[in-house]
């Protein structure tokens, strides 16, 4: 009996002895792998979702290479996606909830300029970098010493729709009120008062976030006779909703301009007879092999496209987080070091070198002028 | 031709705020209350035809859609039954704001916050008088004609049929009503499955001529609400307020050229002060009726 017992107290501590050995095996390889969480403020719904779907689309497939690659220094990220529904209060929640809940110290966003100027003030005080691939705003310049973006800052697109409106003598504005196309309004105006003061805005509209009824202001607009139109609406169904009702009005015959917020892949497909001829003013495309077989195999893998965002955006997606991760590590987890380290270093990306400047927009970048033929988008000389 | 054209796009979404009025004016006489979630059924109705025309004929799934808001605003009356029988006008439009409110949550959390379009490519148009002339999308010319057609239908009925006198007999005094022997409940619920009907009907074709959001028809409840109150809970001052609170700010703001133009951002800012207008000059309504106090 005594031995039975003494058999029967001794596979307890056996087996204990194996999970103990398994804890500290696991212990000792838990520690040497780091988690760090990433924050992505991206609109998942609303009317600018389809752009955080795609953006998703690439950050979850680009997570995986940058895991792997930094797997021999035993880094693990992890993407935290919180919905900033492109408006700056929403984004400020989210910014809160990452920060504070989630521990994160390194975001990528805002998507929309809304949610960036939302962030921006405080980003500082948390020592919180964020990496927007696609803010463009202007008034994002300057808001904070932690906030980057990668993208064109419309101070240039502005200027260059400028200098295409500038070669009418009237002309007209319809603008959509958010910050990111209210701020672009202001860039054209100011562009055109300055430089070209033979040109008259004789109609300049506006509608509210998220219309979809433009048929009156379309007639407003057509009646007041301008010889050139700038289109100024969001992406998504406010873009695609003013195409349609425009493809209404048979007698349409003004010259039309749009930057590619008005132009996604989505939108030309609703009626390339409507835009064509329409210039776009944005950002050079970027076509390069390395560029165009990346995203392909994106698409492969996950599925649908990325018309919204376009090769550009599309690849400023990919260096947004590869670029966050390299600074990051280079920099031993210390945002301040990471945050000079950004401002003053060049990196390499799918855009190119990226380089700041201590700005908060990448420098270098130009503009490039567009136009609608037979549905696609050609560059012009 | 650019007048008659702002008058054509305007009477279009007078006649979506016509109908969705007509239904809170139906509710309100029968049950004194303002059933706002006639918003939500609208939502609701444009939903479901979005779910079915991928599986069925365009007609067959209005059809369909039409059924459902139907039911929905049957259910509806059930939920606020008690609240009306105790005449608490007030707790049943909050209890009819809060499934206004659930039934957009719900439809953004299923479908998505986003926009969708309910057909497409560019919508069919008919055009008076060629390319330069009057353009109209088919689906605008729908909802005029069937509302004009429920319009003038449910004057006639309200007017000169022994239902409508019926409903009218609840409106001015539902105790003696029941007293002659009209079926209060069975009649409040006829009007709110017509209400909800007619909500669903007025959902898909607003959605189809604009796109579809969980937020379809917040604006239009409001302005129908408005037509309701400075029409005097009238039906002849309902559709006269219908159709003012919306052409005059859309002519205000389309005709409204050069530096001080008006955005459409106006528009709410100017109902208001039309609405605020109207109340001081016609405190009881357009068309308000003095009723003889016993």
């Amino acid at each position: 009996m005594k031995k039975l017992l003494f058999i029967l107290g001794l596979v307890p501590v056996i087996l204990l002895s194996g999970c103990a050995e398994d804890v500290v095996n696991n212990q000792a390889s838990n520690a040497q792998v780091k988690t760090v969480k990433i924050g992505v403020i991206i609109p998942l719904s609303g009317d600018a979702a389809v752009l955080g779907e795609e953006v998703k689309k690439i950050l979850d497939y680009q997570l995986v290479e940058v895991n792997k690659q930094y797997q021999s220094k035993n880094y693990n990220f992890q993407l935290v996606y919180e919905d900033g529904k492109c408006s700056g209060s929403d984004a400020v929640t989210a910014f809160q909830k990452l920060t504070d809940l989630d521990g994160v110290k390194i975001i990528l966003g805002g998507a929309c300029s809304s949610e960036s100027l939302g962030i921006a003030p405080l980003l500082e005080d948390k020592k919180v970098i964020a990496l927007s691939g696609w803010s463009s705003s202007k008034e994002i310049e300057g808001k904070s010493p932690y906030l980057f973006s990668l993208s064109n800052s419309d101070d240039g697109v502005g200027k260059g729709v400028a200098a295409e409106l500038g070669k009418y003598k009237k002309v007209a504005l319809l603008s959509e009120q958010n910050d990111y196309n209210q701020a672009m309004k202001k860039v054209v105006e100011k562009a055109l008062q300055e430089k070209y003061p033979s040109t008259t805005i004789i109609a300049n509209e506006e509608f509210p976030k998220g219309s979809t009824d433009f048929r009156n202001q379309l007639e407003k607009i057509k009646a007041a006779k301008p010889e050139v139109v700038f289109f100024n609406p969001n992406v998504g169904v406010t873009s695609e909703a003013l195409v349609k009702q425009l493809a209404e009005i048979k007698d349409w015959n003004i010259p039309k301009i749009g930057a590619k917020t008005f132009i996604t892949g989505s939108v030309l497909k609703i009626s390339p007879a409507t835009l064509e001829k329409t210039i776009v003013i944005d950002t050079p495309e970027l076509n390069t092999p390395k560029v165009v077989d990346y995203l392909a195999k994106i698409i492969a893998a996950k599925g649908g496209n990325l018309d919204t965002l376009g090769n550009y955006y599309s690849a400023t997606t990919l260096d947004a987080l590869n670029v966050l991760t390299q600074a990051f590590v280079e920099n031993n987890e210390d945002t301040v070091a990471t945050r000079q380290a950004l401002s003053s270093k060049t990196y390499q990306g799918y855009i190119g070198e990226i380089v700041f400047q201590g700005k908060t927009f990448v420098q270098g970048l130009g503009t490039a002028k567009f136009i609608i033929q037979n549905g696609q988008v050609v560059p012009l000389p | 031709m650019f007048f008659l054209q702002i008058l054509i796009n305007s009477l279009v979404i007078g006649t979506q705020v016509l109908l969705l009025a007509a239904g809170l004016y139906l509710i309100y006489s029968v049950a004194r209350m303002y059933h706002i979630a006639l918003a939500g059924i609208m939502v609701s109705g444009a939903y479901s035809y979005y779910s079915l025309i991928n599986i069925l004929p365009a007609l067959v799934a209005l059809l369909f859609s039409v059924a459902f808001t139907i039911i929905m605003g049957i259910l509806s009356y059930l939920l606020l039954a008690s609240l009306i029988e105790r005449k608490q006008g007030l707790l049943a439009l909050l209890v009819s704001a809060s499934l206004w409110f659930a039934l957009k949550s719900l439809a953004a959390m299923i479908y998505g916050s986003g926009g969708k379009f309910l057909s497409e490519g560019v919508l069919s148009t008919f055009n008076l008088g060629g390319p330069a002339g009057i353009n109209i999308t088919q689906v605008g010319f729908y909802t005029l004609l069937f509302g004009s057609i429920i319009a003038i239908s449910a004057y006639f009925i309200l007017t000169f049929l022994p239902i409508g006198r019926t409903i009218r007999a609840i409106a001015q005094h539902s105790e003696c009503a029941s007293l002659v022997g009209i079926k209060e409940n069975q009649v409040r619920m006829l009007i709110f499955a017509i209400a909800g009907g007619i909500a669903g009907l007025i959902g898909v074709f607003t959605a189809m001529n604009n796109s579809l959001t969980p937020s379809l028809g917040s604006d239009l409840i409001i302005m129908a609400f408005i037509a309701v109150l400075i029409g005097g809970v009238n039906f002849k001052g309902t559709i006269l307020a219908s159709f003012l609170l919306v052409l005059i700010p859309e002519f205000i703001i389309s005709t409204n050229f050069g530096v001080s133009s008006l955005s459409s951002s106006w528009k709410m800012v100017i109902v208001f002060l039309l609405t605020l207008s109207l109340l001081i000059l016609k405190p009881k309504g357009l068309f308000s009726i003095s009723l003889r106090k016993s």
